[in-house]
């Protein structure tokens, strides 16, 4: 019984992140229909810069990943500049096709980049935690974890609270639903566009400083993270906030529960396996979005 | 000059590049050849898909993949003889590719993508976890050198580097001949069509289904054929070989030699293949360099190297699901 709670908990702060990456992945597959292949790039690049400030410059653990998702966020608001509002103005090229090839292009100069910069060593964050877990009960936990969860928590609870409540979050939502619609009542999407993009970075980047400060930081993070936020989202139905967040505690803890009875080699297979069924069986994912499918 | 005689021209030009390199008996010269040949049949399955019909298909080297485990098990395994084990593979793999489009050929635009990217990701974990029959990612050693008997050469041994390149462009001219008869016929206009416009094209009763599943099928059969030499060439099978590595190496053959075109992907696949030799002296700044390659190709020549010459003609506006360049040739 302990080890199922156990195993419960340790799943739900692991799908506390991927519900972070998979709402990036959303926002930015949602709003401008690219199917981000560096989405996990990014989330390496916010662990490994909070790395370099607080393990390599002493910084405050805490300003660290302020200052690292802001800057992974603008690295994301150049891209959308540079590239893909590029190839969207392009009418020689196949959006979908050009878009993909360009974050395939880009996470593979990211992670590169990333081992000249960094090496291929994995590193450790430091952290401002104490180690010794908190026991409630016979459970275990430890205060980074939970911090991945609270923190994990109140960021998607804010985001939602400024999608709904605020203008600029309701030009979002209003472009996400149609987007030719919105540009025709004035709305500046592309802007809408840069915002999107760089947010949907920021929460990739969160989620790697996380992630990264339980676990390690390498250049090649990246790949496994991406396909989980792929994974999700297509468990959750893609365009789907709600799906999203579901998905990602779905696929936490059922990783999670794998790992502990079945085997830790098939732990990252499991998920691969959820999704083949759900696209099988039901391919508009568990929450669908009720977003008209283009 | 037409098409067609552009593509013998070309054709003609590559297999005399590689009776010259024999001739020169450049042992590194003929394994980069040997290696833009095999890439080269993978270059033209992924066209036929991403280029002519516009379904763009992110996992495509699950077929190589699946190609070469099924070589490796079949002679290692089965004992079967390597002209055998060939032929089954390319089978095995049409089928494969016939099994994920029951899947994957329901769903449309970025759904596709990322589902054929997660069956490649499914397979390469699968690789990895199945050791009974894999051996995890130690993988299988040790294949049979191939060995055929081929016009006016004889009998032609995968062990010496002439050999395995003739085996190589062999199976390229075979991939180059099935590729060119069904985008001559009416199988390839019908892709071209639901390309260009898939509700157009179903309104006058072409099934995009069925030729979806027909460019899917073929597709994969020549990754199947691609992985099943690769392997006899490089006599390992592991886990690797569905990396998503040669999934962006194939992908970058396509797209710098030209989506959609009949010379492109060739020219694409001895250009990729070369070019890094070349920038060896850079070695750590390799990949990073292929990433840029890839952006910079699809943004300032997203119709290819083979079409860098022709003048650009006005398109008129795109549209989700229209085809890759513009260009229905």
């Amino acid at each position: 019984m302990e080890t199922l709670v156990q195993q419960l908990l340790d799943g739900l702060m692991i799908g506390a992140a991927y519900a972070l990456m998979a709402v990036g992945l959303t926002i930015i597959f949602g709003l401008m229909d690219v199917v981000n292949f560096a989405h996990g790039e990014f989330y390496m690049l916010g662990a490994f810069v909070v790395f370099q400030l607080v393990g390599l410059q002493g910084l405050n653990y805490f300003l660290a990943v302020l200052l690292a998702v802001a800057a992974v966020g603008l690295l994301g608001v150049i891209v959308q500049r540079t590239l893909i509002r590029r190839v969207r103005q392009s009418a020689r090229l196949n959006y979908l096709y050009a878009t993909s090839i360009v974050t395939i292009g880009l996470s593979i100069f990211l992670q590169n980049a990333a081992q000249l910069v960094w090496g291929a060593v994995p590193k450790a964050i430091p952290q401002p935690f104490p180690v010794e877990p908190i026991i409630l009960g016979s459970i275990a936990v430890s205060p980074v974890r939970l911090f991945i969860l609270v923190a994990s928590m109140l960021v998607i609870a804010t985001l939602a609270l400024w999608l709904k409540r605020t203008l600029a979050g309701r030009m979002i939502r209003a472009t996400f639903q149609d987007r030719e619609a919105a540009a025709l009542i004035g709305l500046p999407v592309d802007r809408i566009d840069a915002l999107a993009f760089g947010g949907g970075t920021m929460l990739a980047a969160l989620a790697g400083v996380l992630l990264g400060s339980a676990f390690q930081v390498y250049p090649t993070m990246g790949g496994l993270a991406t396909l989980k936020a792929f994974t999700v989202v297509i468990l959750g139905g893609m365009g789907s906030f709600p799906g999203a967040i579901a998905g990602g505690f779905v696929l936490g803890v059922s990783e999670s529960l794998a790992a502990g009875y079945l085997s830790a080699g098939l732990k990252d297979a499991i998920g691969f396996a959820v999704v083949i069924a759900v696209l099988m069986f039901r391919p508009t994912g568990l929450l669908p979005a009720v977003r008209r499918v283009r | 000059m037409s098409t067609r005689r552009r593509a013998a021209a070309g054709l003609a030009i590559s297999v005399g590049i590689a009776a010259g390199l024999i001739l020169l008996g450049d042992a590194y010269l003929m394994r980069i050849a040997t290696l833009g040949a095999i890439f080269a049949i993978l270059a033209l399955g992924l066209n036929l898909t991403a280029g002519h019909l516009g379904l763009f298909d992110f996992g495509y080297v699950l077929y190589f993949g699946i190609g070469g485990y099924a070589t490796a098990l079949l002679t290692l395994r089965a004992g079967w003889a390597w002209e055998a084990a060939l032929l089954a593979s390319v089978v095995i793999s049409v089928a494969a590719g016939v099994v994920v489009g029951v899947v994957v050929l329901r769903l449309r635009g970025p759904y596709f993508v990322i589902a054929t990217f997660s069956f490649l990701t499914v397979a390469y974990y699968v690789a990895i976890n199945w050791r009974d029959v894999t051996n995890g990612s130690l993988g299988l050693i040790g294949l049979p050198a191939p060995a055929i008997e081929l016009p006016f050469l004889g009998r032609v041994d995968g062990f010496s580097p002439s050999g395995a390149l003739a085996i190589a462009v062999t199976g390229l001219l075979v991939a180059v001949g099935v590729v060119w008869r069904v985008v001559a016929s009416g199988a390839g206009r019908a892709w071209h069509a639901i390309r260009d416009n898939e509700d157009l094209a179903s309104s006058v009763g072409l099934d995009p289904a069925r030729y979806a599943f027909l460019a899917l099928g073929i597709s994969a059969g020549l990754g199947g054929l691609g992985g099943s030499l690769y392997a006899g060439y490089v006599g390992i099978v592991t886990p690797e070989i569905f990396s998503f590595g040669h999934m962006v190496n194939v992908l970058l053959m396509v797209v710098i030699g030209g989506t959609g075109t009949f010379l492109g992907p060739l020219v694409g696949a001895f250009l990729v293949e070369s070019v890094p030799e070349l920038l060896r002296v850079a070695e750590a700044f390799r990949l990073p360099i292929f990433g840029i390659m890839l952006i910079a190709a699809i943004l300032f020549a997203p119709r290819g190297v083979v079409s860098l010459r022709r003048p650009r003609r006005t398109r008129p506006g795109r549209q989700l699901g229209s085809s890759v360049t513009g260009d229905p040739s």
